[in-house]
């Protein structure tokens, strides 16, 4: 299976939307520890792409290389190109691509500051030359935050409910008006009341945005997503795909070692009714095939 | 997969619950007496302090003690004036803190967020190291070396003076300064730090509109840790601000830092050293002064709790 081969069958005809990110060939490694093995993707316009896999199978680590936070991880090391509208996000200032490409964590991680301030410190450090007061504004009325907080904005924003605190992060993100949204599990520490907010939020952004969501909740990716990557951690079995991986570890990494690879890329549609491979169907329908051997929730050495 | 089933056979679970018993209580008196010895001795000294002081307000009028504006109490005319004390204390501390905050703020800045983790594992014990020094040798520094090297500078500098006792104890509680905010640097978290870069900031953006922030209230109570050391630093002080209570009045001589000042504490060792019989006044007059010092430092770690409490940021 070659990443071109995926592709070709998945994209669209002919009404084919325009290609946000380009991913090419991306390998990740911690500490000469690979996680991610050549991953080739593309990423559309105004779509929800989910990421979706098992734990460790290096989700969050690929998206975390499209606004270039892995680089600030000590020991982590990235090949490959990641493109955003065909230039190398390489070339920019990693600033400038972080303003461009929101991220919103897993846990929100609103800062210990009042809730003007979450949304009003992103627009300063980038020099924003408009109306802060008016930004702010907006970007609560967006995320639906706004009556809840209107009265009271220089509430600390650690005492808003977690689900606030969420929708504050996403608001904080919207606020810089960037081009794509990436979100790694956003709604995994919330309650099912305020996940599915969020989703209803996510559903209405993608008019204007685009958006990568990593989740491990599948009735979630169905709800929302436009496309499905599926990840898994597997072993590799020769010496071949070492060559990748030599330019990115001084270690001799065994044969058997498990990698996080990308398995199928398609419309969700396609994902859950046709799954081209047997690990997706595993993992799609846990529980009805006991005795898979592929599926494995851990990363082992 | 198989599970393991309960169990049933009571011969293999048989635990000598009798003589645990007697353990659990023997531990807890053991672990009682110790936690009663510090907390006695506490009360001890604070009790002694009491008595002594009330002993001393019997013969110095409280109103004498408050607005006399010398310090004379080995005189015949003896004055009690005890805010001559109290600024040379200030003066030294805030001297202290004005070189101890900037110089540990920044090092535990550096320290934390631009140190690799080898450079770290290694400075941070080397700060550590310095705050062991005797203050005996930092009083030696600060006579012998400090203030040579800073009368270059200052002509009107005397032998004794409170700027140079104030410098180097100053640098004696950086280390103290450095390694509590750098604990409360680190121990902000990684996802806010994230959550600052993925919205565009820089490090240096990062760093002052969010870590700093975070870490405030660990970085005060470093600080107010720090003042109440300085106001107790007593060796220094002793050795290289001198012994001269200097009359408040209108000269300002009580806050010039380049004259010889006494502070509360070099007064105490002075009347400490000398043969003061106890049960006179004078010996009564250093525990006033010693209860004067207790309470500024028991005022000032109570804000520093309470400013920890109301402001700590609880990262889950």
């Amino acid at each position: 299976m070659t990443s071109t081969t995926l592709i070709d069958r998945d994209r669209p005809a002919s009404t084919s939307p325009e290609v946000i990110f380009r991913a090419e060939n991306i390998c990740v490694a911690y500490e000469d520890i690979p996680v991610l093995e050549n991953i080739t993707l593309d990423i559309y316009k105004h779509q929800i792409t989910g990421f979706i896999g098992p734990s460790g199978c290096g989700k969050s680590t690929l998206l975390r290389c499209f606004n270039r936070l892995n680089e600030l991880v000590r020991g982590a090391k990235t090949t490959g190109t990641v493109s955003l509208y065909d230039r190398d996000i390489n070339s920019f200032h990693p600033v400038e691509v972080r303003r461009r490409i929101g991220m919103v964590f897993q846990r929100p991680n609103p800062f210990p500051k009042s809730v003007y301030d979450n949304i009003a410190v992103g627009l300063r450090v980038n020099g924003y030359r408009g109306d802060i007061d008016e930004r702010v504004e907006t970007a609560l009325r967006q995320v639906g935050l706004w009556n809840e907080v209107k009265q009271n904005l220089k509430k600390n924003a650690w005492d808003l409910s977690g689900g606030q605190q969420q929708r504050l992060c996403i608001a904080r993100a919207i606020a810089l008006q960037p081009e794509a949204i990436l979100m790694d599990e956003p709604c995994a520490s919330l309650d099912p009341i305020s996940s599915a907010r969020i989703d209803e939020l996510l559903c209405e952004m993608k008019q204007h945005y685009t958006i990568i969501i990593v989740t491990h909740n599948l009735k979630q990716a169905a709800r929302i997503t436009d496309r499905i990557a599926f990840f898994n951690v597997e072993a590799w079995e020769s010496d071949d795909r070492l060559e990748t991986l030599s330019s990115l570890t001084h270690k001799n990494v065994p044969l058997g070692y498990r990698v996080g690879r990308l398995i199928e890329y398609a419309p969700t549609v396609e994902i859950f009714t046709r799954p081209q491979h047997q690990v997706t169907l595993d993992y799609l329908s846990p529980g009805t095939h006991q005795h898979s051997s592929s599926h494995s929730r851990d990363r082992q050495y | 997969m198989t599970v393991d089933l309960p169990s049933t056979n009571e011969a293999l679970w048989q635990p000598n619950r009798k003589a645990s018993k007697y353990v659990e209580l023997a531990m807890q008196a053991i672990f009682g007496l110790f936690a009663l010895v510090s907390v006695a001795t506490t009360i001890g000294i604070i009790l002694t302090l009491i008595y002594e002081t009330i002993e001393f307000f019997q013969e110095v009028p409280l109103w004498n003690f408050l607005t006399d504006t010398r310090w004379t109490p080995l005189f015949s005319s003896a004055q009690f004036g005890i805010f001559v004390l109290i600024s040379a204390t200030l003066l030294t501390s805030s001297i202290a803190i004005t070189v101890a905050v900037p110089l540990g703020l920044l090092a535990a800045i550096s320290l934390s967020e631009y140190a690799s983790p080898k450079v770290r594992k290694i400075i941070k014990p080397a700060l550590e190291i310095l705050a062991g020094v005797p203050s005996v040798v930092y009083g030696y520094f600060a006579l012998l070396f400090v203030t040579p090297l800073l009368q270059t500078f200052i002509p009107g500098l005397q032998g004794f003076n409170a700027l140079s006792a104030g410098v180097v104890v100053g640098i004696s509680i950086t280390p103290l300064v450095a390694s509590l905010s750098e604990d409360a640097i680190y121990a902000v978290p990684r996802s806010l730090r994230d959550g600052s870069y993925a919205l565009g900031a820089t490090k240096r953006e990062t760093i002052i509109s969010v870590v700093l922030p975070a870490a405030l209230s660990g970085i005060v109570s470093s600080v107010i840790l720090a003042v109440s050391r300085a106001i107790g630093e007593t060796m220094t002080v002793t050795l290289a601000a001198g012994q001269n209570p200097q009359p408040i009045g209108p000269d300002l001589k009580f806050i010039n830092p380049f004259i010889p000042v006494m502070t509360m504490t070099a007064f105490i060792v002075q009347v400490s050293l000398g043969d003061t019989p106890a049960g006179s006044l004078a010996y009564k007059t250093i525990y006033a002064v010693g209860m004067t010092l207790f309470l500024m430092t028991l005022v000032l770690n109570i804000f520093s709790f309470w400013f920890v409490r109301r402001f700590r940021e609880k990262y889950e």
